[in-house]
């Protein structure tokens, strides 16, 4: 259950990765998500700091520096193409359901 | 008014729900959570406010942390950026609260919360009640052979009774905690599959109970022991007790001394383990050592008597003594007795052996078994008393009790103790709801038996 193989990603996961794209503290990716889902998607701190230590362990995600306690961190190449899997498989889904309802139902 | 309170909480330690619900509470009523210790949990006075209480497990937290750690800090920071500040911590245990009751909750992944827990979980709770258990099956499976292969002496022996029932039911609490979990969390990740978290309902009643049963317990085994023991035995009862409260308080005094001395996670570990060994190990010497010798210093007194136990009426006097059997004077012997009493059975034994050697002794054990269901499991085991030596499923070397016929006693079954080829002079006596043991140095007569029995059949 915990993920290990991060196949597919949860939201919070998802945007957690995004907000990653540039050098980023951690702590800030707790503003960062809703600001950028209208709030629609939040982060809780207990959760975000799991995350991010497993991400670091799947090599998804490196730290950048340390500013006494807080750390930096960005998206890896591995990081990057799990993102971009996700993103392709959540494209397909859009994909198969225009094909069922077709564009005008959008 | 005070502004500190101190509570003693009991709570299952993954029922996160519960504690939750009761700070919430506390809070309302205007006192705040501020310290988790061995010694109950702190309360601080506050302004009556409704505020939201999260347990979080962090598994990067040790028991044996001499302070907040880098990784703990930063956990609360992130924690406070979403309005959680941090009201206590001990061990794996954190526990926040928030003003705002719209805040982001701290766990938002079923999924992780599940299986964050866990990891915490096995840090030291898991392991913890796991040790305790085995130690709990080792020390109830004794009690029970014990109470099977010498069942009277048990039932009538208030320490062992009280032992016994508090391994028991420290075998249960086991038992409900950790399948307590492990029930939540299967429950919790299929929940969690759903996107759903699941809440938690301990073992809090259970562990009431128990603690409730295990203070009945104690203070009928404490009182029987003031009341009643003698003072052989009483001294022994300190002598327990005080090891035990010098164990714990030495133990964790070394725990806390090197949280102080900001020994290192693993230093204090290592220490505090290999000090509990090595200290109830030399206690524990020192204590039997002592006791042994403390026991064959024992002088009797001027009467000639040493008298242990926790019964005393036929301690003062006993119902059959050996001149009421041969033309000897008391003052030619050294009397030993001893008596338990519980709500079970009662126990007498009287050892009676000259100073000079050449008089006759006499041994015997009243027990009276006032608990009516108890009388048939106590019959078959005296009764079945079987030392035999046997090879090739032949007898030996026989070594038992065997039935005889003594119409002359009232007694409802007399048995005589028969080793290697022929009978010895020890006897048991069944009567309707007490058994007599007794051993002559000779053959006893007739007479003889008859006054036994009129005195020791009543009491």
């Amino acid at each position: 259950m915990a993920r290990e193989k991060f196949k597919t990603l949860t939201e919070q996961m998802f945007y957690a990765l995004l907000c990653l794209k540039e050098e980023c503290y951690g702590m800030d990716i707790l503003d960062r998500v809703p600001a950028m889902t209208n709030g629609r998607v939040t982060i809780g701190s207990g959760t975000l700091y799991t995350l991010l230590e497993q991400f670091l362990d799947a090599g998804m995600i490196e730290e950048t520096k340390v500013e006494g306690r807080k750390r930096c961190y960005i998206l890896t190449k591995r990081g990057k193409q799990m993102l971009l899997n996700e993103y392709e498989r959540i494209c397909a889904q859009a994909a198969d359901f225009r094909v069922v309802f077709g564009e005008e139902e959008e | 008014m005070k502004d500190r309170k101190r509570r003693y909480e009991i709570f299952s330690f993954y029922d996160y729900t519960g504690i939750e619900k009761h700070l919430e509470k506390m809070a309302k009523k205007g006192w705040m959570l501020e310290k988790i210790s061995a010694l109950g949990w702190v309360y601080r006075k506050i302004e009556p406010a409704k505020l939201k209480f999260t347990v979080c497990y962090f598994s990067k937290s040790s028991e044996f942390d001499s302070g907040l750690t880098n990784d703990e800090i930063t956990f609360h920071e992130f924690c406070e950026h979403t309005g959680w500040k941090l009201a206590a911590s001990r061990a794996q245990i954190h526990i926040f609260y928030n003003e705002n009751q719209d805040s982001v909750p701290i766990e938002t992944d079923a999924a992780v919360k599940v299986e964050n827990m866990h990891k915490a979980m096995k840090k030291s709770y898991l392991p913890a009640y796991l040790v305790l258990f085995g130690i709990a099956v080792l020390n109830s499976a004794m009690f029970i052979s014990r109470a099977f292969s010498d069942p009277l002496r048990i039932l009538a022996d208030t320490t062992s009774l009280f032992g016994g029932f508090v391994w028991l039911l420290v075998f249960i609490v086991c038992i409900a905690e950790i399948g307590g979990y492990y029930i939540w969390r299967n429950k919790a990740k299929k929940k969690a599959e759903q996107g759903e978290f699941a809440t938690t309902r301990g073992c809090r009643n259970i562990q009431i109970f128990t603690l409730f049963a295990v203070g009945i317990g104690c203070l009928y085994w404490l009182s029987t022991l003031l009341f009643k023991g003698t003072w052989f035995t009483q001294v022994i009862m300190l002598v327990m007790i005080a090891y035990m409260i010098a164990l714990l308080v030495s133990v964790n005094g070394i725990k806390v001394l090197l949280k102080k001395a900001k020994a290192s996670r693993g230093v204090n570990r290592t220490v505090t383990f290999a000090s509990s060994f090595i200290l109830s190990f030399i206690m524990l010497t020192v204590i039997g050592v002592s006791l042994v010798k403390f026991a064959n210093n024992i002088k009797p007194d001027e009467r000639g008597r040493i008298l242990t136990g926790t019964i005393s009426q036929n301690l003062e006097s006993p119902p059959l003594t050996a001149q009421d059997l041969y033309d000897v004077s008391m003052d030619e012997y050294i009397s030993e007795r001893t008596g338990n009493e519980s709500f079970f059975a009662v126990q007498f034994t009287s050892r009676q052996y000259p100073k000079e050697v050449d008089l006759p002794s006499l041994e015997y054990t009243v027990t009276t078994v006032k608990t009516p269901f108890l009388y048939d499991l106590c019959r078959e085991q005296l009764v079945g008393r079987n030392h035999d030596e046997m090879l090739d499923g032949k007898v030996v070397y026989a070594n038992h009790y065997e039935k005889v016929d003594a119409p002359y006693l009232e007694a409802s079954e007399v048995y005589r103790w028969y080793r290697d080829d022929g009978y010895i002079n020890r006897y048991l006596l069944v009567y309707q709801d007490s058994f007599v043991e007794i051993t002559f140095d000779a053959e006893p007569t007739e007479a003889q038996m008859i006054i036994v029995e009129q005195k020791l059949s009543v009491i």
